[in-house]
């Protein structure tokens, strides 16, 4: 029960640990991997493990006010997923995790985390910076809410997705959650852009048609 | 992805509401033991009407965003 150390070294912020700190990491975690469809997490249940994802992609699901399951986040290699529920007072999922496709994880323990914490300063260090990135990018999405409209960001992110500078193929939730909108008001955009001759949907496709069109919406400020 | 793909649906999350059997304006699906199945699946236009009406997130109806290369 350890992880190989290459998978340590594929993790950027993991390879960058002291080799000691690296080594003991290695010893006390573990891998483990899902297919399409599986749970890893379920929300509200104890929180009992921390992840980093090492290949594949995951959704981030919560339960809403109306009873209704909603995406909140889709996350590729490298995301660190669960350690602020460690951390948290109440010690539960604050959501569930689900694979959207085959995913590896490397696993670690409450116990072996808050152990690395208290005994490797740079293991330390490293969720300082992990949740210190959260921050700036709730700060950068904050600041796009309120600097450009939300066709502006769909127009940006699909031309993200089409350059592949984002990977994958992203559901109506998985997008409104990633800018900041709901999955309404993206199909609702959608027809609107197909209508104005920016895109072309051909069932599960969407080409874009017009890359001034949409370069010129994305620079839409609010 | 190819022309034939259809939205995919997770089985364990799934409560059997039927909600997204009521929802597909092609009348594409029907239900079984294990939960909502294609029953004529060419006539699914991938419309996404089952995915949005279906509250438990059991159906994942994936896009695909690329230029138009012509
Ligand atoms: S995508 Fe539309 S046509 Fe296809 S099964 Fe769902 S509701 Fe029916
Ligand atoms: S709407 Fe969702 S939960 Fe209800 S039967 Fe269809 S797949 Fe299952």
């Amino acid at each position: 029960m350890a992880t190989n150390p290459n998978d340590i070294e594929k993790n950027k912020r993991l390879a960058a640990l002291q080799p000691t700190t690296k080594k003991e990491l290695a010893l006390r975690s573990f891998t483990t991997q899902l297919t399409a469809g599986e749970t890893l997490i379920v929300e509200g249940m104890p929180a009992e493990y921390g992840y980093f994802l090492l290949s594949g992609s995951v959704r981030v699901l919560r339960m809403n006010r109306e009873g209704r399951v909603q995406v909140l986040a889709r996350l590729g290699p490298g995301a660190p997923i669960n350690f602020i529920s460690l951390i948290s007072k109440q010690k539960r999922n604050q959501s569930s995790v689900e694979a959207i496709q085959k995913s590896r994880f490397l696993v670690l323990s409450t116990s072996d985390f808050d152990d690395l914490r208290m005994h490797y300063p740079d293991f330390s260090a490293c969720f300082l910076e992990i949740f210190a990135d959260r921050m700036s990018r709730m700060t950068d999405l904050a600041a796009g809410l309120s600097l450009y409209t939300v066709r502006a960001r769909l127009a940006r992110f699909l031309m993200a997705l089409a350059d592949q500078s984002v990977q994958g193929d992203w559901t109506q939730d998985e997008i409104a959650a990633h800018i900041g909108t709901v999955r309404d008001v993206v199909g609702r955009l959608l027809r609107e852009f197909e209508a104005d001759g920016l895109i072309k949907r051909n069932r599960q496709q969407i080409f874009l048609l017009d890359r001034e069109g949409l370069i010129r919406l994305s620079e839409d400020d609010s | 992805m190819n022309q034939n793909d259809l939205p995919e649906i997770d089985y364990a999350r799934c409560d059997r509401c039927e909600l997204c059997i009521t929802s597909c304006p092609e009348d594409a699906l029907m239900m079984t033991d294990q939960g909502p199945t294609f029953k004529l699946p060419h006539s699914c236009t991938y419309c996404l009407a089952c995915e949005n009406a279906c509250p438990t997130a059991a159906i994942r109806a994936p896009l695909t965003v690329t230029w138009k290369s012509d």
